[in-house]
């Protein structure tokens, strides 16, 4: 490895061995408020005040066990059955946009946040495009396998992902014959699919892409043609044999740098932005993974419940990724807003879902944020309390009292995941004060201009 | 009561430059105002460096074609361009037809196609060879730092805004620096916050710049945000460039060729931009899409040369096209091209010393399928850097290249 120069970090301090202990609630540590709503803003996409103050009275573990599973009540299956039949339906009638629209409403209003944030991680990892798989129903189709394999072994994942026609079609990868194999789909298992860049070689990439030969689709679904299917011996990392498909995914999954890898990017995700891809905390944790089968459920309730997650330096110390922000503003506030302009905005922004820049996903981080991002992310939050349609009563204890002095601190305690300095506090209650006109106006100034700050572009 | 305490923060700021704008800016920005440079009538002489980036790999084996030799025949058995439809430089090799808007800057010595440019040891992932390309081989840094925000640091700071991407991709590692902030917009004139339409929003705007923050990554965000302001206030009060008469092609790059050549005009003091093509990335069915992206490339840059030209900004402005590398000699089973090694870089603006730079790699020697360079990427920007930015190109490189002859009258 090549010797990387970079300042130190908050999570550089932290002892991996202890970094990763669970953490336990004490009379000068407690499980408060602010803890409560950064769990929820970092494993799902924000919570409104309400749910918040009731999580915050319940035990963590079991806060954090609920966010795990799905919710068993008849209102959540309902929700559900509508969400499956809508995106059906909207799959079939072939508008890609428009099934991301969808799958923005679903993260709002879904019984399971945490999953579907979960499943956005996945596709953003096993980036496919729907602007080069014109078959609204095969990306459809793909978001149903990541979602449903989302939280179980990573294996799982990478074998069904080697069979998705979205995926197959998306990397030029339909029509590999023994002859001529195509390098395109093998070169991204590895690189960004298992492994990361320097743990294989050109070579290990041919030799893979070989295993790969005679996969195809047919009306649609995987086909394999084995006429077309290399048998011969295949030499690829410390892989030696006649390797299929299913088998070099195998060998792949099997290899040590492989859980590191997929450790790193989840830690990326749901921890900090800027941790390094052979931290101490990364290879710690990557046995813990390994060890459970490459799980991915328990991995994240390990990385949910520990110190190092709740450590206070961690608050704010990621960047929100655009539709974090946008998905989060309408979940906290209860605000409804017209989907498809939200879809237009997030493309603006840089991450529309199912239309990822290109096979490496979205990279995150404080890349997110450049001069005209920042004033499109403003202007996209005066834009949804402006133009949206809020609950008749606001979730917040001081809605409707007039005091916008207290109500810009519930807002701040809500929203940002790093207090806001006095005097800005104080700044905005005064733009609320001399808004014009009605409640929803003052909000919108309140919001618009708390998102000119630092404060509100972090989780 | 806004107004009266908003006049006592520019006084105790003593900043003359804001007072003296307060006619052109809405007071809103009298904060910002005090950061940006003076909107003088002389005209800029700062040399502007404009980057565009072909994003995928160009098949450089398809865009300047060895047409001369029958290994291109023999190994591009679907995609070959015939010998007589290349527009020759010489005997062996020429121009795909898709690229005759730049062949009257060719004729005038204004644009030189660079062959053979890559590196030792290529590396055929689209993300890596482009890190390598943006940072000059420098990965040991975290956060990466690329050349152009490297060069950038070291510019004299005459103004915000040194470096500028026009289009809505992140900001690529090449522009990042220590110091600098690049920017980044789509249209500059729709650049302005919503907020800005409420007189109430004011207080806050002037208030928020002394706030300290708790980490440097909130402190990096406010001063992205504090940048953001300052360009969008600049950029209104530029906004009445002359009109000027060039034809410029519908296409996405030619309209982003467009607002760098607008922001030329309104003398804007940034000094590189970079730009971003996407498509480049030819696996299958490369013809007739490869063709028309060279079209949507040509037409863009002929048209941004020829408003140079009648802007008097011709000799002023260097443009250099790159991608992160060419692509195979021999083409795949799809009709397309996997990716490769070595590719060329066109450079345009002013006088150069021969339409051809280098010599193009033997289609007989290859590399794994692929050309082997004949010049390193890093003597291309060495060369740059030293003759047309006047930087020390060593530093920003992290090593000795030595420049290449390209310039005819500097250098």
């Amino acid at each position: 490895m090549m010797n990387v120069r970079r300042e130190p970090e908050w999570f550089d301090l932290w002892d991996p061995q202890d970094a990763w202990q669970p953490w336990e609630p004490s009379k000068t540590d407690r499980w408060d408020f602010a803890k409560t709503a950064h769990l929820h803003r970092r494993a799902g996409f924000a919570s409104s005040w309400n749910v918040v103050q009731e999580d915050a009275k319940r035990p963590h573990v079991e806060v954090i066990q609920g966010l795990l599973a799905d919710e068993d009540s008849e209102d959540a299956a309902r929700i559900r059955e509508a969400d499956q039949n809508t995106g059906q339906i909207l799959a079939a009638a072939g508008d890609s946009r428009r099934l991301a629209a969808w799958w923005l409403l679903r993260m709002v209003h879904s019984p399971e946040p945490a999953l579907e944030r979960l499943t956005l991680f996945w596709h953003g990892h096993f980036a496919t495009s729907a602007e080069k798989v014109p078959e609204t129903n095969l990306m459809w189709r793909q978001y149903l396998s990541l979602r449903r394999l989302a939280r179980g072994p990573f294996r799982d994942l990478v074998q069904e992902i080697a069979r998705d026609p979205a995926m197959l079609i998306y990397l030029d990868a339909r029509d590999s014959r023994k002859a001529k194999p195509n390098e395109n789909f093998a070169r991204e298992v590895m690189e960004l699919f298992c492994l990361g860049t320097g743990n294989y070689t050109e070579k290990d990439i041919r030799e893979l892409a070989r295993a790969f030969t005679g996969g195809g689709i047919r009306n649609g679904k995987f086909h394999d043609n084995r006429y077309q299917f290399d048998q011969g011996e295949k030499a690829f990392l410390d892989y030696r044999g006649p390797a299929n498909r299913s088998q070099a995914i195998d060998a792949i999954v099997n290899h040590s740098a492989c859980a590191r890898f997929i450790v790193w990017k989840l830690l990326r995700y749901y921890v900090a932005d800027e941790i390094p891809r052979e931290h101490a905390l990364v290879t710690h944790l990557a046995t813990v993974y390994q060890d459970n089968n490459l799980t991915t459920s328990v991995l994240l309730k390990q990385i949910w419940s520990s110190r190092l997650f709740f450590a206070e330096a961690c608050r704010g110390a990621r960047v929100q990724s655009p539709v974090e922000m946008g998905v989060g503003l309408l979940r906290t506030l209860g605000i409804s807003f017209p989907m498809e302009a939200l879809a237009d905005e997030l493309r603006e922004l840089g991450q529309l879902p199912l239309f990822p820049p290109s096979v490496k996903g979205w990279d995150g981080g404080a890349p997110w944020i450049d001069v005209r991002t920042a004033i499109l992310r403003s202007n996209l939050a005066y834009r949804i309390v402006r133009e949206g349609r809020l609950d008749s009563q606001l979730q917040l204890p001081s809605w409707g009292r007039n005091d916008w002095a207290v109500i810009v601190g519930e807002l701040i305690q809500l929203i940002c995941a790093q207090p806001v300095p006095a005097e800005l506090q104080n700044s905005l209650k005064q733009v609320a004060e001399q808004t014009k006109d009605d409640d929803q106006r003052r909000l919108a100034a309140v919001i618009g201009s708390l998102a000119t700050l630092p404060e509100f572009l972090v989780c | 009561m806004g107004t009266v305490s908003r006049r006592k923060f520019i006084a105790a700021t003593g900043a003359t430059t804001a007072l003296s704008l307060s006619g052109a800016l809405p007071e809103v920005f009298a904060r910002t105002a005090t950061t940006i440079d003076c909107l003088s009538e002389t005209k800029r002489t700062e040399r502007v460096l404009v980057v565009l980036q072909l994003s995928g790999g160009n098949d450089s084996l398809n865009t300047l074609i060895p047409y001369g030799d029958d290994a291109y025949y023999q190994n591009r058995f679907s995609l070959a361009i015939g010998r007589d439809q290349v527009l020759g430089l010489g005997d062996y090799c020429g121009l795909h037809p898709q690229l005759r808007p730049l062949m009257s800057s060719i004729e005038n010595g204004r644009t030189t196609f660079v062959q053979g440019v890559g590196y030792p040891n290529p590396n055929r992932s689209h993300f890596e060879s482009l890190d390598l390309w943006h940072t000059a081989h420098q990965m040991e840094f975290k956060p990466l730092r690329g050349w152009l925000g490297t060069a950038a640091d070291q510019l004299p700071q005459n103004g915000f805004a040194p470096v500028l991407q026009i289009g809505s991709e992140p900001v690529p590692v090449s522009l990042m620096g220590q110091r600098v902030i690049p920017a980044t917009l789509v249209d500059p004139r729709n650049f302005r916050r919503s907020i800005e339409q409420i007189e109430a929003t004011a207080e806050l705007r002037l208030a928020d710049a002394s706030a300290p923050r708790a980490s440097k990554l909130l402190t990096r965000l406010q001063q992205t945000n504090e940048t953001a302001d300052a360009l969008s206030a600049r950029l209104r009060a530029a906004a009445k460039a002359a009109p000027r008469s060039t034809t410029w092609p519908t296409t996405g790059l030619a309209q982003k060729f467009k607002h760098v050549a607008d922001l030329i005009a309104a003398d804007l003091p940034t000094r590189i931009y970079h730009l971003n093509m996407n498509g480049f990335d030819t696996h299958s069915n490369q013809e007739p899409a490869h063709g028309t992206l060279l079209a949507e490339w040509s037409g863009a840059v002929a048209a941004f040369l020829s408003d140079l030209e009648e802007q008097g900004q011709a000799d002023r402005v260097l443009m250099l096209t790159f991608s992160e590398f060419g692509r195979r000699l021999r083409e795949n089973a799809s009709r397309g091209t996997d990716h490769g090694a070595a590719g060329v870089v066109q450079l345009s603006g002013p006088e150069f010393l021969k339409p051809l730079t280098g010599t193009y790699p033997s289609l007989g020697d290859l590399d794994e399928g692929d050309l082997k360079h004949s010049v390193d990427y890093r003597s291309v920007y060495a060369s740059i850097l030293k003759h047309w930015m006047d930087l020390d190109p060593n530093e920003i490189l992290g090593g000795r290249y030595e420049p290449l002859p390209l310039f005819r009258s500097i250098g």
